[in-house]
């Protein structure tokens, strides 16, 4: 297979881009991109375009995912090239060049044979990393002859450590003897679990031995609890027995006291009270019937002196009436005159009332005068509404008139208010002047504030030191900046600083120096101490004295002298009188030295007594001179500082000077520029107001001039004073609303003309209409008093008068007729009154006869009330003596039925009379008590004798010894502890047992045992089956690398051998394979002459790379042998390579492509420049992308 | 709780329903479930004491239906079992059937008869066990039932036990309790032999066996059946597990229900890679299968072996790393199952499609293809080849060297089922790298 031509239609950046690999045999394509031209897209197209687009594709930036497109036109064996299109896809990616007609996906298939992607990558493709990690395994692995041919063959670059992965994965899952390997410690735990299962399961024996245990203690318990519950009962009845013991002697004694009571009427608890009421009611009845019987008599006495008279109360009833009768009889008599005289008077006013309205009338012709209600109604409704309807009339008449009259007047108003004349444009002006605001008030405002500007400014301009001037000439001036003075200001401070620091620590040394030489002066005040230099100066003359007498013993020669005191020669005489000179005058030399050694010696003593002291002095002098020496420094430090801070104060003062200011300290001066500075402000501010100043009188001139001219328009005369603007304004405001007024009022005036005109109208329509009314009411009047007689044009308040009058009349003649009927009655009744008391005096007091009338009947009352009095009184007595029969009746029956009580009572209590009762009643009352108390005792004693009777209690009683009782409780209750401890002892035992039961059957260590070594044998299966296949795969591919040595060693490796002698440019002559020690053929480079063979590991980086590279071609050529051509792609190998290496490569490819096409892809111009100066034409093609 | 009910009316109910009764068998108390490795995500709280549970709804089934009476036909225990906390267990649970009134009827199976803890167990006196020496009939009066039933006297009883079961009684409802292989079942060991003509002969109304582990209606008239197991312990005890509850008219016809007891699932989950191009899409196959069971479990959790088979494109990457795709399944179990799901074993067993099965490589790689042919075809050379993990074998416990579910690692036909993988394996380490820059 060859590729003829790579369609990059589109693919990464390419768009329609093909490459043309057509020309040569098979030839090598070098195919030269620069950085960024898509080398690596083009190389990912190659295996794309064969093997298929990945799903996720990294040369999608431009064509869509979907539009992905890479072709080729590869050349076959057999048949004509094959062109097609590789589109992104799951199925049906191969199309044909048409981009449209699908391809079978195994199209592809007879060039390819069995190669895949992965296979294609590594076998017939190389880059430079691969060829880096395959020269990087040969230097570090064994050279073994077999990997290294087989992963040249395959183009693997990293055999080694696939081998050595599959042997430590399958060494990390197992191996014999280590423990810590996963699946050893798996078998490990897998033990362990079984143990455990086995070891938790609970036996059957273990677990019924519990079992009866627990039951047996539970029998035991039962047993135990019985025994205990008799013994108990036991007890129970002898504390019983000692509790009754006392209560039946008791019992007994009282037994005795009743029967000496013998037999006992026993009489009821009450029996003493019912005796004592019945005597005493007894006294009481008898009592009672004494005195009615003493009523009774004087009752009888006073009934026989009273009299009644029965005739006359027989007609009682009849008397009875007759003092009403006689009132109203009275009555009548009084009233009957003035009945007569009122009915006189009422005939009058009648007869006057009808003369007035129809004197031709006589009253007994009045009758067809008489109204219905209806017309009289009907003429007073008319009446009524006559004078509504006459003022209705007057009214709108009145209105008309009034309408008129305003009509004139407004009409005349209207002629005097002047022409309307427009207000507009003046307001417009007004109102422009008034959108600037108070504009005078404004220019008076920022003149007063500029005034008062200025004048603070002046003062302040005053109080500035160090300058003086106008504001414009401070404006002008060139002042140092803040920040150089603040320089200044660190600058001298720090000299200052320096200066001061110099000379306090100037006067610190000046003190210490004083303090020194005060301590010398104290210590030489107390005794002048020796110093090593008197010491020095004591040995000097002590060994002056020492030569002197040395020289006066020694004789002329070198011998001493013999006898001191001979002074021989003028030299020594005058050392010897300088020695002396030291002593007290007369001293001999003899003494003088004795003295001198004295001194000395007396001088190192004190050197030695006086050490401290000696010490000091020295320590103070060498102080003294220190400080001497460092006054001296400092002092000349301070001078320098001085000279310095003067040149820096210059420096400070130079700029200031310039503009003739002597300044201040830096502070001061600050201060004086932040001054400095608020008056600059000020005289801006200053500025900014006379600008507003000036604007605002423009304005207001401006403004004036409008005004002007828009009065002058309205022909109005302009404002006087004239200048002022706000006057102006105001004016202008009079103008404006004096000709809004006048237009507003003619609106007005027109706006009440038009209505006065409609209020006219509408008053003359109701005149009209009030007129037609009028003449209605008239005919229905005069229809409507008719019947009175009246003519029509009767006024209505006349016919009204008259209607009244007729009613009056009316009125008094129905009274007259009333008047009438009761005279008639009033003389009827006296005639029937006379005739009852008449007939009554006749029959009852015949006495009376001839009396008058109201006397008679008078009397005939009074009498009848006496009877009446005299009855009653008889009657009541009657009743009282009933009451007191009843009362003695009563009395009587009570004494009787006491007696016979009293009688019945004796008969109980077995007397004869009624006053032994008493002694009966005691009697009686012992005994119950004796018996109450013997019944108490002989419950208690029931109770004791647990329901066996008391006689029971009493024989068990007497069979046990009161005695001997409390000990027998005593050993009783011994025993019952005893039991109760046993029983205790037993409940435990048994919730022992109880909870040992069910500790065994709450576990489920065992099933969960059993369960785990399920679960550890699960995963031992998986582990086993990965370790067994990493085991089988280490050895099959061991056993396929050394298949794949023999069968290809020879051929492979005579050609390797070859190339890399020539692509190391004949550093090495060779490759040989010789066995190790181990037996395993190993690869070594054969330095040329003799030079001897070399492991690969001691090979440089370069040859390894070599090597590998002599080893995939010669491995490539040897696979292409009889075998269907395929391509082979490298990727830019040759970076590393020198220029000659890299031309001995290229050779070596440019031989392989005679037997396959080789692409070669390069970023490199000079690989491009080298293949064209070392390859034949025929064989190099280059492309650029 | 769900019953999931199938029913099974053999002759359907004419008349008023007497009573009902459970015919239930080898409960196998406390035997471990197999095979479950644990792995993170694992339900391993789902699988503990799942036999016990499982007895547990035995009980309240039949309490809640107020059964006349309960069958078991053997092995209430598994026979190496001595834990003495089992048998309790069980007579724990008889106890709360007395309390509901509801009486026994058991036979020992060959696993009881093995079983030394059986003879000590105190069982309550609602429970009645057959003996072993001969067959038994014990009459109900308060329902008219005789069963006839024969206890194992030892773990390997191979005479055919039935024979000597006595002739229905007429007029009452005639139950055989018998532990029994039948005609003989794959798995399980051929005790107490019979046929269904045999028991048929016997006239008997209904026949409850046990033994054999999976539900199986050996004759319809009379009803002659195993209930099966009432908790799956292994992929091979696979399904719903239960048993069956029985209605009984006056006119001693039959109505049958199943009854699932199961806590606890066993599945397989089967699916076809075929045209899979990745592993990825292998993954979807099994998400959507392993979703559908999910579905059926009826809340229960589920243990499911994954077996992925056809021939694909994604067969390579499959069979090269066969821990990493079994872990993406375990993830996806977690996924589709939330936490109830346990992936208990994943077999991959792709093919590579046909058209690059024919071809043969050249080269190394070719060498290699080719050298694993030849260890397929000859058993001599396999057999060396097994010599590389001798060390191993002889280490590992028995459970892992015997049985169907072993590794078998000295059979070839195993062994060449892994070279498969092997090949895929050494082809992607030796090939697989990252693409072209």
């Amino acid at each position: 297979m060859k590729i003829l031509q790579l369609d990059l239609r589109a693919f990464g950046p390419f768009t329609g881009r093909s490459l043309d690999l057509s020309e040569g045999d098979a030839g090598l394509h070098v195919v030269y991109g620069p950085n960024e031209a898509g080398k690596s897209s083009a190389l990912r197209a190659i295996e794309q375009m064969l093997f298929g687009i990945p799903a996720r594709p990294s040369d999608d930036f431009i064509h869509s995912y979907k539009n992905l497109r890479v072709g080729a036109r590869l050349s076959r064996a057999s048949g004509p090239p094959l062109e097609f299109l590789r589109r992104k896809g799951t199925g049906n990616t191969l199309l044909e060049a048409d981009n449209e007609t699908p391809l079978p996906e195994d199209a592809l298939r007879p060039l390819l044979g069995a190669l895949d992607r992965e296979l294609f990558r590594t076998m017939f493709g190389i880059d430079h990393q691969q060829l880096i990690q395959g020269g990087k395994e040969i230097l570090h692995g064994s050279g073994n002859v077999g990997q290294l041919l087989f992963a040249a063959g395959a183009g693997i670059a990293d055999l080694q450590t696939v081998l050595a992965r599959l042997e430590s994965e399958a060494e990390e899952l197992f191996t014999r003897r280590a423990h810590t390997r996963k699946i050893n410690q798996t078998l490990k735990a897998l033990d362990t679990a079984r143990k455990r299962a086995r070891q938790s399961q609970l036996p059957g024996e273990e677990w019924a031995q519990h079992d009866e245990a627990f039951h047996a203690a539970k029998m035991q318990r039962d047993a135990v609890q019985q025994q205990l519950q008799h013994c108990q009962r036991d007890q129970s009845r002898l504390s019983r027995i000692r509790q009754a013991q006392p209560m039946l002697a008791k019992h007994r004694e009282l037994l005795g006291q009743r029967q000496a009571l013998g037999n006992v009427k026993i009489l009821p608890a009450d029996f003493p009270e019912q005796r004592r009421t019945a005597i005493t009611d007894l006294e009481v009845a008898r009592n009672d019937a004494q005195k009615a019987r003493d009523e009774l008599q004087r009752i009888q006495r006073q009934l026989e002196s009273i009299a009644v008279p029965t005739a006359l109360l027989a007609r009682a009833a009849q008397i009875r009436e007759l003092p009403d009768t006689l009132g109203s009889h009275r009555k009548a008599q009084r009233d009957l005159p003035g009945l007569r005289a009122r009915r006189e008077l009422l005939l009058q006013t009648a007869a006057e009332i009808l003369r007035q309205i129809r004197p031709e009338l006589s009253l007994e012709m009045v009758e067809p005068l008489r109204l219905t209600t209806l017309q009289r109604a009907a003429i007073a409704d008319l009446g009524n509404r006559h004078a509504a309807l006459v003022q209705n009339l007057e009214q709108s008449q009145q209105d008309i008139r009034d309408s008129r009259e305003q009509l004139a007047a407004e009409h005349s108003q209207l002629a005097e208010i002047e022409a309307p004349r427009p207000a507009g444009p003046l307001k417009d002006a007004i109102r422009r002047v008034q959108s600037q605001g108070n504009l005078q008030q404004q220019a008076a405002d920022v003149r007063a504030e500029l005034a008062r500007r200025q004048q603070q400014a002046a003062v302040e301009l005053g109080r500035l030191p160090y300058w003086s001037g106008t504001l414009e000439e401070l404006e002008k001036l060139r002042i140092p900046a803040i920040e150089t003075i603040d320089r200044f200001e660190k600058e001298l401070g720090e000299a200052e600083q320096q200066s001061k620091q110099l000379s306090d620590r100037l006067a610190e040394l000046t003190d210490a120096r004083a303090d020194a030489e005060r301590q010398l002066d104290e210590s030489r005040r107390e005794g002048e101490v020796p110093g090593e230099d008197d010491l020095a100066a004591a040995r000097r003359l002590r060994d002056q004295g020492w030569q002197l007498v040395l020289e006066s013993w020694r004789p002329a020669g070198d011998m001493p002298t013999a006898s001191v005191g001979m002074a021989p020669d003028p030299a020594n005489h005058e050392r010897l009188a300088e020695f002396l000179a030291a002593f007290a005058p007369g001293l001999d030399l003899a003494s003088a030295y004795a003295q001198a050694v004295a001194r000395a010696d007396q001088c190192a003593d004190r050197l030695r007594r006086e050490a401290g002291r000696v010490a000091t002095r020295a320590g103070l002098l060498a102080r003294r001179e220190s400080l001497g020496r460092q006054i001296a420094a400092i002092t000349q430090q301070a001078d320098e500082a001085r000279a310095a801070q003067i040149a820096l104060e210059q420096a400070w003062q130079a700029p200031w000077l310039t503009v003739a200011i002597q300044p201040g300290r830096p502070r001061e001066m600050r201060a004086w520029l932040q001054r400095h500075q608020s008056l600059l402000e000020e005289a801006a501010a200053i500025r900014v107001r006379c600008g507003e100043a000036q604007r605002l009188d423009d304005c207001m001139e401006a403004a004036r001039a409008q005004l002007r001219d828009a009065l002058a328009a309205l022909a109005a005369p302009p404002a006087d004073g004239g200048a002022h603007l706000a006057a102006m304004l105001d004016h202008c405001q009079a103008v404006v609303d004096r000709i809004e007024a006048s237009h507003t009022q003619r609106q007005q005036l027109q706006k009440s003309i038009r209505q006065l005109v409609q209020r006219s109208s509408a008053a003359e329509g109701r005149a009209e209409r009030a007129a037609a009314e009028i003449a209605q009411w008239r005919a229905q009047w005069a229809l409507a008093i008719e019947p009175l007689g009246l003519p029509a044009e009767t006024i209505p308040a006349a016919a009204n008068q008259v209607v009244t009058q007729t009613a009056e009349m009316f009125a008094r003649l129905a009274e007259i007729r009333d008047l009438d009927e009761r005279i008639q009655a009033i003389l009827s009744d006296a005639a029937l009154f006379q005739r009852q008391v008449d007939e009554l005096s006749a029959a009852l007091a015949p006495d009376l006869a001839g009396q008058e009338v109201a006397a008679a009947a008078e009397r005939l009352i009074a009498l009848c009330n006496q009877a009446v009095t005299a009855q009653n009184e008889q009657q009541n007595l009657h009743k009282q003596e009933q009451r007191h029969q009843a009362a003695l009746v009563k009395a009587q029956q009570t004494i009787d039925a006491l007696a016979a009580r009293l009688r019945t009572m004796c008969q109980e209590a077995l007397c004869q009379r009624a006053e032994d009762l008493p002694e009966a009643e005691r009697v009686s009352q012992t005994a119950c008590r004796l018996d109450e108390q013997l019944a108490a005792l002989e419950e208690q004693l029931l109770d004791l004798s647990g329901g066996a009777g008391i006689d029971a209690l009493r024989a068990e009683a007497e069979t046990i010894n009161a005695d001997e009782l409390p000990a027998t409780l005593e050993q009783w209750t011994r025993q019952i502890e005893q039991l109760e401890s046993q029983r205790s002892q037993l409940d435990q035992t048994i919730g022992e047992e109880r909870n040992t039961l069910a500790t065994m059957l709450s576990g489920a260590e065992a099933s969960e045992a059993a369960e785990e070594v399920q679960e550890l044998l699960a995963e031992l299966d998986t582990d086993v089956r990965q370790y067994v296949r990493l085991r089988m795969a280490s050895a099959i591919l061991r056993d396929g690398i050394e298949r794949y040595r023999q069968k290809n060693e020879g051929p492979v490796l005579r050609r390797a051998s070859e190339l890399f002698q020539r692509l190391t440019l004949g550093s090495f002559e060779r490759l040989s394979a010789d066995c190790d020690d181990r037996g395993d053929k190993v690869l070594k480079g054969v330095r040329p002459g003799g030079g001897g063979a070399v492991d690969l590991a001691g090979m440089s980086e370069g040859t390894s790379d070599q090597l590998y590279l002599a080893l995939r071609l010669a491995s490539l050529e040897s696979y292409l042998i009889g075998r269907e051509p395929i391509p082979f792609i490298v990727d830019d190998v040759l970076v590393t390579f020198d220029d000659s290496r890299a031309v001995a490569a290229l050779r070596a490819l440019g031989e392989l492509s005679r037997r396959t096409q080789i692409i070669f892809f390069t970023h490199h111009q000079h690989l491009v420049q080298l293949a064209g100066q070392t390859l034949d034409p025929g064989v190099l093609f280059v492309h650029a992308l | 709780m769900h019953w999931q009910t199938s029913v099974r009316s053999l002759r359907g109910i004419q008349s008023e329903p007497m009573f009902k009764f459970i015919h239930a068998a080898d409960i196998h108390l406390d035997s471990p479930l197999r095979g479950l490795e644990r792995y993170e995500g694992a339900p391993v709280d789902a699988i503990r004491q799942a036999t016990r549970r499982a007895l547990e709804n035995l009980v309240r089934l039949a309490i809640q239906n107020q059964v006349a009476f309960v069958l078991l036909a053997g092995d209430l225990y598994d026979g190496d079992w001595k834990e003495f906390r089992t048998g309790l267990f069980f007579v724990s649970q008889m106890v709360k059937l007395r309390e509901a009134g509801i009486p026994v009827y058991l036979i020992a199976g060959n696993h009881d008869a093995a079983n030394k803890m059986t003879r000590r167990l105190p069982l309550p006196e609602n429970v009645s066990v057959f003996p072993p020496d001969e067959p038994k009939t014990l009459v109900l009066p308060d329902c008219d039932v005789a069963i006839h039933g024969q206890s194992f006297a030892r773990a390997s009883v191979l005479e055919n036990l039935s024979q000597n079961y006595p002739a229905a009684d007429s007029g009452l409802f005639n139950i055989g309790l018998l532990h029994t292989a039948a005609t003989g079942r794959e798995g399980h060991e051929p005790y107490a032999p019979c046929t269904v003509e045999g028991l048929r002969a016997k006239h008997y109304d209904y026949w409850a066996l046990g033994h054999v582990h999976k539900q199986e209606v050996l004759c319809d008239d009379p009803p002659i059946l195993f209930s099966g197991n009432i908790q799956g312990r292994h992929i091979r005890e696979t399904g719903p597990k239960g048993c069956v509850m029985v209605t009984v008219d006056d006119r001693h016809a039959t109505e049958l229900q199943w009854q699932w007891l199961d806590v606890f699932r066993w599945e397989y989950c089967r699916v076809d890679a075929s045209s899979a191009t990745t592993g990825d899409d292998m993954l979807d196959r099994v998400r959507q299968r392993l979703s559908h069971l999910v579905a059926a479990a009826d809340g229960r959790s589920l243990a499911v072996r994954v077996e992925v088979a056809g021939s694909c494109r994604a067969h390579r990457a499959l069979a090269a790393e066969p821990n990493r795709w079994t872990n993406e399944i375990r993830a996806l179990a977690q996924d589709v199952g939330g936490g109830e799901l346990w992936i208990e074993k994943v077999q991959l067993r792709t093919a590579l499609p046909a058209d690059t099965a024919g071809q043969s490589l050249d080269g190394p790689i070719g060498e290699l293809v080719q050298r694993i042919a030849e260890l397929k075809t000859d058993p001599q050379d396999l057999a060396n080849l097994g010599g590389e993990f001798s060390d191993l074998l002889e280490k590992l416990p028995p459970e892992l060297k015997e049985g169907s579910e072993s590794l078998g690692l000295e059979r070839p036909e195993k062994l060449r089922e892994m070279l498969d993988q092997v090949e895929q394996m050494l082809i992607h380490q030796l090939l697989a790298r990252e693409g072209p820059p």
